[in-house]
């Protein structure tokens, strides 16, 4: 199935060779957790920070439904 | 056939029944639900009205009234000074639909003269009715709004990027009180987006630059100035004056003392921070939506979310995600529309996108959730990896 993910800041550096950009369309298995999809991206589970579903707030275990848009937003040091 | 003043005034009388001071008095002492309208010029009004009176000059009541009263069987009593403008006034509304209008006889002059109470607002300058005459035009501001607003005490923590356009917007808005916290220096790679700051401060303190900028703008602010690092030593007696507290910096130990300061004070915490070209910005207020830990529990390790100084930062985001938070910062003041509580802003300029995600509270919280571990401040560099255990000092806020 597809879903969409949306890295942002410094987990930009993340997004996959060829995607155009942030969100991007993934394929991934039926069934799979927003920290599993992390993992696929080889982005370590701790960089989870805020994880929504669609915009809104979920815990990261959460299951990621087909067209869904699972996005990640670390903290912003900078002022 | 044209009419006199007097043959006016009768027909008027017909439509329009006449209460005395004393007869009002007892009206609304009975609580009756009738609205008072005073009809008088706003110059009038300002030098006194009865208690909770609207003021809705006679030369605007046809244009204003129905937002003020939708309700046309709404129980009025209208006032002037002296019991004409008002009986005239009433004669109108009941043209226009208002099916049970009273006038009071004897005006504001007769209350007075009867020894009933009366309330004088906030009395501003000549200068200050100018200045703030957009404000006054918004009913959600208006001129009690706006003497709360001069009444107000805000804490910047943080001279920099996301507090040079908060200070200047909340400055031109008249918040009376505004504390600004830093130790730094102007340095001339601040000026490209720093905007409290000019090319011959450079090596000032910034907190005076901020002063000199803000004063410049609007002598009515008293500045408060703090020229020192925030630590946990001294924070509590900083935030504790102030009605809201503006987050600024460019460091996680900052962010993580200043949310848990604030939350311990009960004190709201307007947060903004950005990266390059994101940012996002949220209200963290005590018992009323999660806190900053809620979405961060664990700072990033260090070096994971590099500083503007690190990584770049267009100059205009700041400008942007300030300026939201003094939005919300004014909101919050003044008690109206929406604060971004349980949600967060977040801006991407590079494609233009703004999403509002809707946050949660973790029970877990370790500062404000179900079982609190966090009960008193902590050293945050430790906390944030920055320094070894051992070691101890103040929390460096560079914005």
């Amino acid at each position: 199935m597809q879903v969409r993910v949306g890295l942002n800041a410094s987990l930009r550096r993340y997004i996959p060779e060829g995607a155009e950009g942030s969100p991007f369309p993934l394929d991934v298995s039926a069934g799979v957790s927003a920290l599993e999809i992390l993992a696929l991206l080889g982005i370590p589970p701790e960089r989870a920070h805020v994880v929504t579903i669609d915009g809104q707030q979920v815990d990261s275990d959460t299951i990621v439904a087909e067209g869904q848009e699972v996005s990640y937003f670390p903290p912003l040091a900078g002022g | 056939m044209a009419k006199t003043f007097k043959e006016l005034m009768d027909e008027a009388r017909k439509d329009v029944p006449e209460w005395t001071a004393d007869q009002v008095e007892q009206v609304l002492s009975n609580g009756g639900g009738h609205r008072l309208l005073d009809v008088r010029e706003k110059e009038e009004f300002r030098d006194g009205h009865l208690p909770g009176a609207l003021s809705v000059p006679r030369g605007f009541l046809d244009m204003q009234v129905e937002e003020v009263v939708p309700d046309k069987s709404t129980p009025l009593i209208l006032y002037c000074a002296g019991g004409t403008r008002s009986l005239l006034a009433g004669r109108t509304l009941r043209e226009m639909g208002y099916s049970d209008v009273v006038s009071m006889s004897g005006g504001y002059g007769g209350w007075k003269g009867a020894g009933h109470e009366w309330v004088q607002d906030f009395q501003f300058t000549p200068e200050q009715l100018k200045r703030y005459s957009r404000h006054f035009i918004l009913p959600e501001v208006g001129e009690v709004g706006q003497a709360k607003l001069l009444q107000s005490k805000v804490l910047l923590i943080g001279a920099g990027g996301l507090g040079s356009p908060a200070a200047l917007y909340l400055a031109a808005a008249g918040v009376g009180t505004m504390g600004i916290v830093d130790d730094d220096v102007v340095d001339m790679s601040n000026l490209q987006r720093q905007i409290l700051h000019t090319n011959d401060r450079v090596g000032e303190p910034k907190v005076d630059s901020a002063k000199a900028t803000i004063n410049g703008l609007n002598p009515d602010v008293n500045v408060v100035t703090y020229e020192t690092r925030v630590s946990s030593d001294n924070i509590m007696d900083i935030i504790k004056d102030y009605d809201v507290v503006l987050d600024g910096c460019d460091n996680f130990p900052t962010r993580y003392l200043v949310n848990d300061a604030c939350f311990m004070s009960g004190i709201p915490n307007v947060h903004g921070s950005i990266f390059q070209f994101e940012g996002q910005a949220s209200v963290f207020y005590p018992g009323r939506g999660p806190c900053y830990r809620c979405l961060f529990p664990e700072p990033p390790p260090p070096g994971a979310a590099p500083s503007c100084q690190e990584a770049g930062v267009l100059g205009v985001l700041p400008g942007l995600v300030g300026s939201v938070q003094a939005l919300e910062t004014l909101k919050i003041l003044l008690g109206v529309g929406k604060p971004l509580i349980g949600r967060m802003m977040y801006f991407d300029t590079l494609s233009m996108e703004v999403r509002t995600l809707r946050l949660r509270r973790d029970k877990k919280c370790p500062l404000c959730g179900d079982n609190p571990t966090v009960t008193q401040l902590i050293d945050y560099e430790e906390f944030c990896g920055l320094r070894a255990p051992a070691e101890s000092g103040g929390i460096q806020a560079h914005p």
